[in-house]
């Protein structure tokens, strides 16, 4: 009976309809091959004489001076003409937006006028609506770099969105718009926030003010580890040393990435409590990687005074502790030797 | 003055052009770093206005390319970026002045007005 | 006779049902995961790592043997590279030539104490230097005794101070923003670690290069490196892609990857002993995850970012691929206890099968299939008319599956614009079972042979330096 089957899939015949049928997709798929080829080429060449016709109209109005509120800018006929097409409204939309990020001062409040002007926050609220994940996260996108605030609070919900690129726009474009009040969504934070998307939030709000300690404390105490982490980070980055204390409290969080998150921290506000709670931790660290994460703090920031407890380390049995000690033991000399110069 | 300007979004560099051009000055442009350093081995301008990620070089080679010359001229850098490690690699490398993206053109000319009073 | 001969037809037909099904569903799943790479790819700023100060740190690792020619340009461009955080450290593995010297002038290098703990052993490090110039601050040379590129990688895994590791071949070309795509997946984990990113390797035969900069790219003009060209795209856009989707990547090219330094180094580093370090290392590194029941990932970033020199002669195109068969025999004998072993997952139960069967015994099957039918032919027991249609079928699915991967590549990232070069690039497709596929085969049999050959001479195998062309391996290369 099998026999028989193979037999059916053996003869010659069999062959001849695959390979017509398999002739058949390679000519398909070949032809797809080249109307996409023209299809691209073409949208690009468009583009390209979009911008180019763009150019000189939007270098006028970006230098336009102190415009009035009711003014509306001068869009001549052949570019209203151009605007009628959706594929033309996407590029300026682009163009706007990459602009946008560029200039700022009066041309960029031009930006933002022109493009209500026109009415492409439209466009934006659309894709903003839409069901796939790419759109809506680019409608987010373009909300938050064109600046419409009056938006918010439909973006504020999509800060919990399942789909990580979603609710990652969402919170960015909260922070974008409100800086650190836009944090608020911390506290019905669902996900935990990665790594590349705390760079990120850190970026935007590098030039503000460090919010209330009130605000900051409640982040260190969130059940959201990776809350907690950024919460670090930022007293880190800004050498907010007055929360030293609640910084110590953070190296027994059960979670690893908080208590290696604290380490480095601490090393960005020293002081002797600090070191006196480094050291403490080390002893009763497990993960070796944090404790090397400890000396490596240490020897950046420390002082005299670890100098005990970075020689008994020297005798340790583990040779990549004792290499650490003998390297914050040399930096620690050679800095005093550097005081010693200056006195 | 003569001033050369690396950047490649565009209509940015166009405003930058026309705006400095408004001052007096003549201008060149190069949409990518490649393009700067071509342009800056044939022209001697007096000022660089150089962007930081650009394809092909990034603006630190091309800072790094003019502070190497005789007699090198000022170089204004202008990048997206406004962290204090950037900020301080491109004075080591040489910069005269750091300005973070987004910036006003009105600014940009103040501060190339310095320079070319500077120069003359 | 008669039972040999329905053994060929009937084994032949199974075995190639199974091949086919294996690509279409590879095919589905790389598109799957081209479309959701590049509309992610669109709404980030990669800029943002090149400067923050909580971008994690790297090391690159470039080992170099007999490059003195372009050893001081090839140090230039990737010192270009625009990373904060970056050491660059290149191994000199103990060349024959003026390297070293060249190094130590062009880049003004003094040595440096640098106390550190070799994790792994190695050759004999002979000095370390770093140049006195602060304008070369991110560059450390490592001067050692030759041991082959595992030996000097693994030096340079000792001596990386940062979190990651990028391991690169010195003479590749990268992309201004190699680094940045290549690092972000390592950020974007939450619940799964991962350990390993992949890069995508292309050919940089006839292409435009300035100041080590790509500035144009283009074809191959000559066939050889324009079939590897395919071959490429074939692996690293459909392959690749698709495993990746699964999370069963087994192979980071050697050529450009990065690693997570600390598990690289608890895994053991790279392992001298076998040509093919790069596969083995990856293997190790998901076995070691996996004995430890930690969750991880291997990712894998689609994008044109590194472009090294494919070989042109015939004669250097079969010493790589004569090495690569004996890489992946090695590699797979290694870890032959993950074979269909469900304790590992899809990693035993799919990736290692896959290349056991397709990548392995491929070359194999083809090449006795062949003697079968001369045998066969010889001993007039041919069916003609079935034999014909049957190899028809074979070849045509295989342009079918060529043409797919360029369609891919044109949606995607469509690298190869000027006019008339798609149109060659098919032609190349429908040559290459005839010019290149079978040359393919015969090194690789070769490389079974010498293996064996060698094997029983005199044991472990062992590797003098790597003057060898670019190892950038691709999979699914049928």
């Amino acid at each position: 009976m099998v026999l028989l089957q193979i037999e059916a899939f053996t003869s010659p015949r069999f062959f001849y309809v695959a390979i017509g049928i398999t002739s058949g997709l390679i000519l398909v798929l070949v032809g797809c091959m080249l109307a996409l080829l023209l299809l691209k080429n073409a949208a690009q060449a468009r583009q390209l004489r979009l911008q180019y016709q763009f150019k000189d109209w939007l270098v006028g109005i970006l230098l336009e001076e102190a415009v009035e509120a009711g003014h509306a800018f001068d869009v001549p006929q052949d570019i209203a003409r151009l605007l009628k097409k959706g594929f033309a409204r996407r590029v300026l939309l682009q163009e706007l937006k990459s602009l946008k990020q560029s200039l700022s001062g009066q041309p960029g409040e031009n930006l933002e006028k022109l493009y209500r002007q026109l009415g492409l926050p439209e466009l934006s609220l659309r894709n903003l609506h839409s069901s796939q994940w790419h759109l809506k996260a680019k409608g987010i996108q373009d909300i938050a770099i064109m600046n419409v605030p009056e938006l918010m609070p439909e973006i504020y919900p999509l800060t919990n969105h399942r789909h990580p690129a979603v609710r990652m726009e969402a919170q960015i474009a909260m922070v974008f718009l409100q800086q650190y009040e836009g944090l608020h969504f911390f506290e019905e934070l669902a996900y935990p926030l990665t790594e590349w998307h705390q760079v990120k939030l850190l970026q935007l709000l590098a030039s503000q003010q460090i919010p209330s300690e009130e605000v900051i404390t409640r982040w260190l105490h969130s059940s959201n580890a990776s809350v907690v982490q950024f919460a670090l980070k930022l007293i880190g980055e800004q050498h907010a040393s007055n929360f030293q204390h609640e910084v110590i409290a953070c190296l027994s969080h059960p979670d690893e990435t908080v208590r290696r998150q604290a380490i480095s921290c601490l090393g960005e506000i020293p002081s002797g409590l600090a070191s006196t709670a480094l050291k403490k931790l080390f002893l009763t660290e497990a993960d070796k990687d944090l404790q090397m994460t400890i000396l490596t703090e240490l020897s950046k920031t420390g002082a005299p005074e670890d100098l005990p407890f970075l020689q008994e380390l020297q005798q340790n049995s583990d040779a990549d502790i004792r290499l650490a000690a003998d390297q914050a033991i040399r930096h620690l000399q050679t800095q005093a030797e550097a005081y010693q110069h200056l006195a | 003055m003569t001033i050369l300007i690396a950047e490649d979004e565009s209509i940015t560099l166009a405003t930058m052009q026309f705006r400095l051009k408004k001052d007096g000055h003549e201008v060149l442009t190069a949409s990518n770093g490649q393009e700067a350093l071509a342009l800056l081995k044939v022209h001697k301008p007096q000022l660089v206005i150089t962007d930081i990620m650009m394809p092909f070089a990034s603006g630190l080679e091309v800072l790094t390319y003019v502070k190497q010359q005789e007699n090198p001229v000022p170089v204004i850098v202008l990048s997206a970026m406004g962290q204090e490690n950037v900020v301080v690699e491109a004075f080591t490398l040489g910069a005269d002045d750091y300005i973070t993206k987004p910036f006003s053109p009105n600014e940009l000319a103040l501060r190339v007005r310095r320079f070319a009073l500077r120069a003359s | 006779m008669e039972y040999l001969y329905h053994f060929f037809n009937s084994g032949l037909l199974v075995y190639a049902v199974c091949m086919l099904s294996c690509y279409i569903f590879l095919g589905t799943l790389a598109i799957a995961e081209a479309i959701t790479y590049l509309r992610k790819s669109k709404l980030t700023d990669y800029n943002l790592l090149a400067s923050s100060p909580f971008a994690p740190s790297v090391s690159i690792l470039a080992p170099a043997y007999n490059e003195g020619a372009n050893i001081v340009e090839n140090v230039r461009s990737l010192l270009n590279i625009y990373y904060n955080h970056l050491e660059l450290i290149i191994i000199n593995d103990g060349s024959k030539d003026d390297s070293m010297a060249k190094l130590i002038a062009a880049y003004q290098l003094e040595p440096v104490n640098i106390s550190y703990h070799p994790r792994i052993p190695t050759k004999k490090v002979k000095a370390i230097y770093k140049s006195t110039n602060s304008v070369f601050g991110k560059l450390v040379v490592i001067d050692k005794e030759n041991g082959g590129k595992a030996d000097a990688l693994n030096t340079g895994i000792n001596i990386a101070k940062h979190q990651y590791l990028v391991c690169i071949d010195v003479d590749c070309i990268l992309e201004q923003d190699a680094l940045l795509k290549l690092l972000k997946p390592f950020m974007e984990s939450t619940e799964k670690k991962v350990i390993a990113t992949g890069g995508v390797v292309r050919i940089a035969n006839s292409c435009l290069f300035e100041n080590g900069k790509l500035v144009e790219v283009n074809l191959p003009k000559q066939f050889l490196p324009r079939a590897q060209a395919l071959e490429y795209i074939r692996a690293f856009l459909l392959g690749r892609m698709a495993w990746s989707r699964l999370n069963g990547l087994l192979l980071i090219s050697g050529a450009f990857g990065a690693f997570d330094r600390k598990i690289a180094i608890e895994a053991g580093g790279y392992d001298h002993r076998t040509v093919g370090e790069d596969m083995e290392l990856v293997v190790r590194m998901r076995r070691y995850m996996a004995d430890r029941k930690l969750p991880y990932k291997v990712t894998f970033i689609p994008d044109p970012l590194c472009w090294t020199e494919a070989p042109a002669t015939y004669q250097i195109l079969g010493r790589q691929r004569n090495r690569w068969m004996r890489g992946t025999i090695e590699t797979l004998r290694m870890h032959r206890g993950l074979f269909f072993n469900p304790k590992y997952g899809l990693l035993g139960m799919l990736s290692y099968p896959y290349w056991f069967f397709f990548e392995f015994l491929a070359p194999v099957v083809e090449f006795t299939g062949f003697v079968l039918f001369v045998v066969l032919a010889l001993a007039g027991l041919i069916n003609w008319p079935f034999f014909l249609a049957l190899t028809g079928f074979i070849f045509i699915f295989g342009w079918l599956f060529s043409i797919f991967a360029i369609l891919m590549e044109v949606a995607t990232f469509n690298q190869y614009k000027k006019k008339g070069e798609v149109g060659k690039l098919i032609l190349t497709a429908i040559l290459e079972p005839f010019l290149f596929h079978p040359f393919v085969v015969w090194s690789s049999i070769r490389g079974i042979v010498d293996l064996v050959r060698k094997k029983n001479s005199w044991g472990e195998m062992t590797r003098q330096g790597f003057s060898a062309p670019p190892v950038a391996k691709p999979d699914t290369g049928a």
